[in-house]
């Protein structure tokens, strides 16, 4: 309940003006309002300031206003406020040094979870596309950044930061502020902006500040009744004279005309609905929709809070992380491209944090930290150096060796247009971020990133071999060596039409040299940090892959260690077009050989088929077209796979499930489900049982459109990503889906999961159900112990938006990929 | 007698509107007789927080704080002596606490109903009280100030935002400070503030060059009373917040050294320093008639005295923070801060929105459709009157004419009124001054 400190939703807030109450000039004498004196446009003047008043408080001109398209050359910047105090050595990991991992070993992440840039430092694991990024050469590194005699208060350290100078500018001004000064006066009401109820300090000029856009749009002026219309022109008129009450009243009218200028040019950015996910991810993706209506920003100052990481800092940093690293892709993905070399990003926090964890698993204020700043044609790689951990101050805490306000006048001289020696009121040293000017084509190629997918239904379809790469079936002989990935392309192929936004294919992995992970991704994206099969040697191992299409219709696969050969069956795929959708289920059991449920007692023996009828059972509605299955395979007496397929239909040549001599083997199947509404199953060798549950039932007019996401990890055991670094027992982990990775945050009937049990101490099984609700009897893996079983899971959520996961015996690892959801 | 404009100046700053009938009461007395009825408060007879407020309802606690944030608003705009409630507003932003950091209503109106008895009282009592209140205790983390790892949350802002201010103290006088505030918990069995002596440092520290073994209370002791240079600067800081409060920011310095001087004189007692701002010459300049924008707050509340609706009628909390200002939750630990801090276009666009949903529901009351009878200089007149801003500059005056002249001309009833209340609400003389 208690924030250990200053929440941090209001640091940006309280930032929000200059100081009122303090008595001390700023560095250089001067407090705004001795500045304005200075100038002649006292605030309390009695006299009315007239035409003056609106280039120097900042207000519109009254008439006609209108924000341009910007130059070609006009580079943009985003300003990424992180309020609270980001714990750089975290974020950009000094993991060769020794001191990281005995300063904080309880939240120290192991070099193995880093993405290392090289031998010394490395990003933290949820920043996988950033890292992408800095890979493509596009990412300055900017480490041991801060700034001489640090302070340790948020408001005062922040004031310094936003402030932005060396020496002799108002205390009550910040840097961007002063850079809109200078801007002309035509186009600076829209040149620079806050998405906030509230203007920042740094956002603040010495006579002008930026325009405020509420973070949820619903900015008056956007109705267009005859009446309506006319109270506008009166509001307008309002501001069109003064009446001598003072400066106050005049900028308070020319703010409201500006507020109705603004709110229509803002209105289209708010129209389309906006991914859910976290804080960040929310405001990029409006960042780049203002910036694709080009209306002449130039720079756009987000933020969120939340950094101020003095306890638990493993989760709530790493839920930031996450929100970040997906921002900006939503970011790239929504940005116009003929803008993508136009705009740079730049993260900046108050401070770093201590070298040392505490005793509550987070750290205290500090001070070096590492800033990003982002762009196509920034010239990316490390800047700065990674202070000492072990050479520290007298107060224990980290020096900084690149001061804040370099890095300022760096993106003023080489990307805003020039101004930063008198901006920063100094000589900074020229950190050359950048490769090639604003709008000059870039060298760096940046990743393809795809937004969510439009919410589709789902076409079911009889399993399809696409390819077998032990026999060249679909144009690939041969197995995916070391690292390697391939691309398979599905456009205008095998039925998928052109609108299909994702498939669902069971992909089985065979011959696998060493145990190594598969991962599966829209084809020509970045590969995420993510995983959907774990095969081992000897062993064949299926899994559904329920992926959103890249450009051609592609997928990717990447395997990560040895060779091994892939084959995977088209099992339907997801449109608009179509009004099949989903009904999550409680799970239910539809058939167990061992019992007789479904109406088989005993065994399957080899090239048996039985018969199982899903239409009218456990909530499955009699129109039903298609059901997702958890079929489980136990006690086999041999190697062997079912194949599962609609009714009465000719047996497909595919594969649902594989298994061995004594194991028990769990997937999750899609299978259409005849007319008379039923399915059948197969057995090729051997003898075994078989145990499906229903998880849900697609029929025309059921609630559930599937959206599919990029796939992101949700739950971590081995790192602390989603839940506590600590194996699992048998309390269920309980992971929060709602709002998380691109899940909204509301109206979710289900959430598309890959779940990894990874080492078990013991044979088990684990389950999958909304968090709250009674556990059901029902399984979603099995798997033995010291083995790594992924299987597909539609996790329904409870009240509190979560799943809970439980594990029935012994301790495991649990890993989570989410790979999209299923609307209300 | 007292000039008309400077008394509805002293009561648009104290009482957030200058209600016509209260203009008439005072204008025949002198003005500094008009001020003494002011922060006279026996008028509102002992306001009391509603019992239902004052105990912690587990199932229903969203539910408590909307109604209190309803009660405190209503109160604002229906006490026969507001200023009661401003300077508990005031206290309020200076002695932060955010219901979303505690948690419970019971604590926020019990600190409150303290911020309103002691308004006006003395200001060492006072600090004393507040930082025994519950609500402080759990906002300021003083909830878990433990001898072994003391938390300097509570001590640093007592010394920066509460009292003293940047720059008067040091690191170590905050580390001091700190210990000195260990064991003065909180019990998550009764809920309530609780004195823990086995969690309580009991050794020597040393706080502005004294080594003692220093509590809780002998901090603020030290601050507000035996350390007399501490003591001038508080009363300067605090007479400076006072005073930009009510009169406009950026006081001269020569009024601030004969306030600050005058409250320590009297023992650091509010009400005669009240009583001396309100009684400068400077308080009724133009530069204070002029200096300060109505927070959304004061602004709101002037919307429902003219109106006679209700918070609850209009749903004020759901545009309260599009505006900017909810109250018992303010942005952070520094409070608000005023003037060019409200006139963002984003918060702005805030107040537009709530003038309309207030005009509609003024209209669907049915009190206001006469206005479409009237002359078009009477009608402006009346709803200027109603939101007690009459009479208003001529070009304001004009310009809501012209389009009440142009609702007409369009033959709209609806709009004419409609438009008429609402550009009344959005005018520079509701918002500002």
């Amino acid at each position: 309940m208690l924030d250990p400190d200053i929440s941090a939703r209001d640091a940006r807030r309280h930032l929000s003006t200059p100081d009122i109450n303090d008595e001390r000039p700023g560095p250089g004498g001067w407090t705004r309002r001795t500045f304005l004196q200075a100038i002649g446009a006292g605030a309390f003047g009695a006299a009315s300031i007239g035409s003056i008043a609106s280039d120097f408080f900042g207000g519109g001109i009254p008439t006609a206003w209108a924000g341009s398209p910007i130059g070609p050359s006009d580079g943009i910047l985003i300003v990424i406020t992180l309020y609270g105090g980001m714990d750089g050595t975290n974020v950009f990991v000094p993991y060769g040094d020794g001191a990281y991992y005995s300063g904080r070993s309880n939240i120290a992440i192991k070099a193995s979870q880093l993405l290392q840039v090289n031998g010394s430092v490395g990003f933290a694991p949820q920043l996988s596309y950033l890292k992408s990024l800095y890979d493509a050469g596009q990412v300055a590194a900017i480490q041991g950044i801060g700034y001489a005699n640090p302070n340790l208060s948020h408001f005062s350290s922040m004031g310094i930061w936003m402030n932005g100078s060396y020496t002799g500018q108002p205390s009550g001004t910040g840097w961007i502020g002063r850079w809109l000064d200078g801007q002309p006066a035509a186009t600076a009401d829209i040149a620079a902006a806050s998405l906030d109820s509230s203007v920042p300090l740094h956002m603040q000029g010495v006579i002008r500040r930026a325009a405020g856009i509420p973070p949820n749009g619903g900015m008056f002026g956007v109705d267009t009744g005859a009446s309506d219309l006319r109270m506008y022109s009166a509001i307008r008129a309002l501001s069109a004279t003064s009446p001598g009450r003072g400066a106050l009243h005049d900028t308070y009218t020319s703010t409201m005309t500006r507020q109705l200028d603004l709110a229509n040019q803002v209105a289209p950015a708010f129209k389309a609905a906006l991914p859910g996910g976290g804080d960040l991810t929310r405001k990029l993706t409006i960042a780049a929709r203002l910036l694709n209506a080009n209306i002449g920003l130039r720079v756009l100052d987000i933020s969120t809070g939340g950094l101020d990481t003095h306890t638990n800092e493993t989760n709530s940093l790493s839920n930031t992380l996450v929100d970040l690293n997906s921002a900006l892709q939503a970011f790239y993905a929504t940005l116009n491209p003929a803008f993508q070399n136009r705009v740079t990003l730049m993260t900046v926090s108050e401070f770093g944090r201590t070298v040392k964890s505490n005793d509550s698993g987070g750290t205290d204020h500090g001070t070096a930290s590492t800033s990003f700043v982002i762009g196509t044609n920034v010239r990316g790689g490390l800047y700065g150096q990674m202070p000492s951990l072990t050479n520290v101050d007298r107060n224990g805490r980290m020096v900084s060796n690149v001061d804040f306000r370099s890095m300022y006048g760096s993106v003023l001289d080489g990307w805003m247009g020039g101004g930063g020696t008198s901006i920063v009121s100094g000589g900074f040293e020229n950190l050359n971020l950048f490769s090639s000017p604003p709008g000059a084509p870039s060298s760096t190629v940046t990743p393809i990133v795809l937004g969510p997918s439009v919410a589709g239904g789902f076409v079911s379809l009889t399993p399809l071999r696409l390819f077998d790469t032990r026999d060249g079936n679909g144009g690939r002989l041969g197995p995916l060596g070391q690292g390697e990935t391939w691309t398979f392309g599905q456009a205008g192929q095998f039925g998928i039409p052109a609108d299909a936004t994702a498939v669902a294919w069971n992909l089985t992995a065979v011959e696998a040299t060493v145990p190594t992970f598969i991962t599966v991704w829209p084809g020509g994206t970045t590969r995420p940090a993510a995983s959907n099969l774990n095969p081992v040697p000897g062993v064949t191992v299926p899994n559904l892959v329920i992926s959103q299409l890249g450009p051609g219709g592609a997928l990717s696969m990447y395997n990560n260690g040895g060779s091994v050969h892939l084959l995977a069956d088209l099992v339907g795929y997801f449109t608009a077009s179509s009004n099949l959708r989903l009904q999550p289920l409680t799970p239910g059991r539809l058939l167990d050989t061992r019992d007789g449920t479904g109406g088989t007692l005993g065994t399957i023996g080899a090239q048996k088929t039985i018969t199982v009828k899903v239409a009218g059972r456990l909530g499955v509605p009699t129109n039903v077209k298609a059901v997702a299955l958890n079929v489980v395979a136990t006690e086999p007496t041999t190697d062997s796979y079912l194949t599962v397929w609609p009714g009465t239909d000719p047996r497909p040549l595919a594969s649902s499930l594989n298994m061995f001599p004594g194991q028990t083997v769990a997937n999750m199947v899609l299978t259409k489900v005849s007319a008379d509404g039923f399915i059948s199953i197969f057995n090729n060798n051997g003898s075994t049982h078989v145990v499906a549950d229903v998880l849900g039932s697609f029929a025309d007019n059921a609630p559930g459109r599937f959206v599919a996401l990029q796939p992101g990890r949700v739950l971590d055991t081995r790192d602390g990503t989603g839940a506590p670094l600590a194996p699992v027992g048998q309390d269920p982990v309980i992971l929060k889906l709602a709002g998380v990775r691109g899940v909204p945050g509301s109206q979710v009937s289900g959430v598309l999961l890959n779940v990894t049990v990874v080492t078990p101490t013991m044979s088990t099984y684990v389950t999958v159900y909304p968090s709250g609700s009674e556990r059901p009897l029902a399984s979603n893996i099995n798997a033995g112990p010291g083995t790594v079983i992924p299987n597909m899971v539609i996790g329904r959520l409870g009240t509190d938006g979560s799943v809970a996961i439980y594990n029935n015996s012994g301790s495991i690892d649990l890993v989570a990929d989410v790979m999209g959801y299923f609307t209300t | 007698m007292a000039d008309p404009s400077d008394i509805a100046h002293l009561l648009r700053r104290t009482e957030f509107v200058a209600r016509q009938s209260r203009i008439d009461e005072l204008t025949p007395l002198a003005l500094s007789d008009a001020v003494e009825n002011v922060i006279d408060f026996t008028a509102n007879a002992n306001p009391q927080v509603p019992a239902a407020l004052q105990v912690h309802d587990n199932n229903n606690g969203y539910n408590q704080y909307v109604s209190a944030y309803n009660w405190w608003v209503d109160s604002m705009a229906t006490r026969p002596r507001p200023f009661e409630e401003k300077m508990t507003l005031f206290w309020h932003g200076l002695f932060t606490s955010e219901w979303n950091v505690v948690g419970r209503t019971d604590h926020m109106t019990h600190q409150n109903q303290l911020y309103r008895t002691s308004c006006l009282g003395n200001l060492l009592t006072f600090t004393q009280a507040m930082a025994l209140e519950s609500a402080m205790i759990l906002y300021l983390n003083n909830a878990v100030n433990y001898k072994t790892a003391p938390n300097e949350n509570f001590a640093r802002e007592l010394m920066e935002l509460y009292t003293l201010g940047v720059g008067n103290y040091t690191e170590d006088d905050v580390t001091a400070a700190a210990r000195a505030w260990t064991g003065y918990n909180y019990d998550n069995t009764t809920n309530q503030y609780e004195y823990r002596s086995t969690k309580h440092d009991g050794d020597l520290k040393t706080f502005f060059g004294t080594t003692k073994n220093w509590d809780g209370p002998g901090i603020i002791n030290e601050i507000l009373h035996d350390n007399v240079d501490k003591q001038m600067i508080t009363a300067r800081r605090i007479a400076r917040r006072i005073w930009e409060f009510l009169a406009y920011p950026g006081i001269e310095d020569n009024i601030l050294t004969d306030l600050a001087t005058l409250f320590v004189a009297n023992n650091l007692e509010i009400k005669p320093l009240v009583r001396a701002i309100l009684n400068r010459p400077e308080f009724y300049s133009p530069a204070a008639k002029q200096g300060l924008v109505r927070t959304p707050t004061e602004w709101a509340v002037a919307i429902l005295a003219g109106s006679g609706l209700t918070s609850n009628a209009v749903g004020l909390l759901n545009y309260a923070d599009g505006m900017g200002q909810t109250v018992f939750n303010p942005p952070n630990v520094a409070g608000w801060k005023s003037n060019s801090y409200w006139l963002t276009t984003s918060a702005l666009s805030g107040r537009a929105n709530f003038a309309k949903r207030v005009a509609s529901v003024m209209r669907s009351n049915n009190g206001y459709n006469n206005l479409y009878a009237m002359s078009v200089s009477d009608a402006v007149d009346s709803v200027a009157k109603t939101f007690s801003v009459y009479p208003l500059a001529d070009s304001t005056r004009t310009a809501l004419m012209n389009d009440f002249q142009a609702e007409r001309a369009a033959n709209n009833n609806t709009g004419s009124v409609t438009n008429l209340l609402v550009l009344v609400m959005l005018s520079g003389e509701m918002n500002v001054g």
